[in-house]
């Protein structure tokens, strides 16, 4: 008997920890009807942070919403935070990606996926009487690039952004400058053989010419004009995790560098709790 | 006969021998040449012009910028023998202009002294345990052909209140147990080293970067390199970190000098 209650106990907990509200839903924007899942945690208070969850190349806002490793869903429920998952078109390729200027995408695909997610969290605002002051964006892989590419252009529209295995491609860098300081945050393995650390500016391997990830970052902690650094190594779990933190920014705007030894292209959960790390990040920047 | 064949071979050899001489006479290196010292004063800056007595009007100046009065001191004696940095203008046939700043956070002095120079092809700006190179990279970009810093980082209250706006060449020597310009940044003074160059890095738009080590001299800690390259115009920035040495030159670990004359003269 104390067995099946304990079982029930667990469930409930289980069921706690996620019982919040998952809505699939649909909006128009720049001709197109775009999807996305809207994660809204139990007791939300009004005004409450918006969280962006941006999947990779070739991926899908479902498979982010039901991948069991990324705890986001717990922790919307742990912090208060609603959360969205949007869903990138159909690229030229066709996969399904982010518009971040990758070769086969420059002057093909139409879609302005910036323009999209500024007018999607707008519509979230107003819909749910969530915060502009407190949006965030945090995205994988092709996500990532997104999370560099939304840092040039709509920095201002996020209180702080978390790049996972993400890339400052150079067509990135032609195009556009660092100009609103921006709260970031760049999670990276040395041994990602998709997103190099290294950086490939021939476009030896066809995403198109990208920086390498410490280039990438130290841009962005000097447009933040970041002037002093802290480097802690983290408890080993699995992959050895360097933390770099980049601070004293005139404009209050950190740069947070996670090195992740040997690390792969992946959100490294297997390595330190980086979801967590990203929302205590997000929460740290809370304006 | 064979004698007389003897005799002429002898002759002959001889000619070839004398010929031989002459030929290494005309070949031979001038006699070592000597340091000239000269005590000035530009831009009501004091300084020192330090050269091979026989350089060419036209040769490349290197301004050394440091607040250092015990080295300069020791350059306008003559007294140190030991002084490497004076004595490696003659290897690399430069002539070097120590000059003596002050903590003003304005550089453009230093404009005064490279126009002061006027017949150089070519100017290079080294701050010497100081943030003069940097602060000029911000204020003056075009004036030195490169810049290089040692011993130093930036000041951050100047780079708070100013920008780069232009590419510069930049070397950067600093050991990791420097107490004073600490390679993370000590607050609220100095920048963290990383953050300099990363600076420099970003306005040269530089796109990937090269790691080595240079072969450690015995008992001195390794000095490793990240050379930032793929700049606008060629620009780049390289970084030598020099484990465990405090501040000075790094002149016990490595080749610094002619480390940094390389950088210098390839831009």
């Amino acid at each position: 008997m104390k067995k099946f209650i304990f079982i029930l106990s667990a469930l409930f907990v289980c069921y706690a920890a996620s019982a919040g509200s998952l809505k699939t839903e649909t909006i128009e924007d720049q001709g197109v009807t775009r999807s996305y899942y809207v994660y809204l945690p139990t007791d939300l208070p009004a005004d409450a942070p918006l969280v962006f969850i941006l999947h990779g190349y070739g991926g899908s806002a479902n498979a982010y919403v039901n991948n069991s490793s990324l705890t986001f869903k717990q922790l919307a429920e742990e912090y208060k935070v609603a959360l969205c998952y949007p869903q990138a078109t159909t690229d030229p390729r066709p996969n399904t990606g982010w518009n971040v200027y990758y070769p086969w995408q420059i002057d093909k695909m139409k879609i302005d996926d910036c323009e999209f997610i500024c007018n999607l969290a707008k519509h979230l605002h107003t819909k749910y009487n969530l915060s502009a002051k407190n949006t965030f964006l945090t995205g994988m892989s092709n996500g990532g690039e997104m999370c560099y590419l939304m840092a040039y252009r709509k920095a201002s529209e996020f209180g702080a952004i978390a790049s996972m295995a993400g890339l400052t491609l150079t067509e990135m860098a032609k195009r556009h400058d660092y100009t609103t300081p921006v709260a970031f945050m760049e999670v990276h393995g040395t041994g990602d053989m998709t997103s190099r650390w290294e950086g490939d500016p021939t476009n030896q391997y066809g995403w198109g010419a990208y920086l390498a990830v410490p280039v990438a970052v130290g841009a962005v902690a000097a447009a933040n004009k970041c002037m002093y650094q802290e480097t802690t190594v983290l408890p080993k779990i699995k992959n050895q995790v360097i933390f770099h933190r980049y601070y004293g920014s005139p404009y209050g705007k950190e740069v947070h560098f996670y090195e992740v030894r040997n690390g792969g292209h992946n959100w490294a959960t297997d390595s330190f709790d980086s979801c967590r790390v990203i929302m205590e990040f997000f929460k740290s920047n809370m304006r | 006969m064979k004698k007389i064949f003897y005799l002429l071979s002898m002759v002959m050899l001889f000619a070839v021998a004398c010929d031989k001489d002459n030929t290494n006479n005309e070949e031979q290196i001038k006699a070592p040449t000597a340091l000239e010292y000269a005590s000035v004063t530009i831009a009501d800056h004091n300084a020192i012009v330090i050269k091979p007595e026989d350089i060419a009007p036209n040769a490349p100046v290197v301004v050394v910028a440091t607040k250092d009065l015990e080295l300069k001191t020791r350059a306008a004696e003559q007294l140190d023998v030991n002084f490497k940095a004076a004595e490696h203008c003659l290897i690399g046939n430069y002539i070097l202009c120590i000059v003596e700043v002050g903590n003003d956070a304005d550089a453009s002095f230093l404009a005064e002294v490279k126009n002061s120079f006027s017949s150089a092809t070519k100017a290079y700006l080294l701050s010497y345990r100081n943030e003069y190179a940097y602060t000029a990279a911000m204020q003056i970009p075009d004036t030195f052909n490169a810049y290089g810093c040692v011993s130093a980082t930036m000041n951050a209250t100047t780079y708070a209140a100013n920008n780069f706006t232009k590419p510069v060449s930049f070397v950067h020597v600093h050991a990791t147990e420097n107490s004073l310009y600490k390679w993370y940044g000590v607050e609220p003074n100095y920048v963290a080293v990383p953050l300099c160059v990363g600076a420099l890095v970003a306005i040269n738009e530089c796109t990937h970067y090269t790691t080595g080590e240079l072969l450690p001299r015995d008992g001195m800690g390794l000095v490793s390199y990240t050379k930032y390259l793929g700049g606008k115009d060629g620009h780049e920035v390289v970084l030598y970190s020099v484990d465990g040495a405090n501040e000075g030159w790094c002149d016990a670990e490595f080749e610094v000098y002619n480390q940094i004359w390389n950088f210098f003269k390839n831009h």
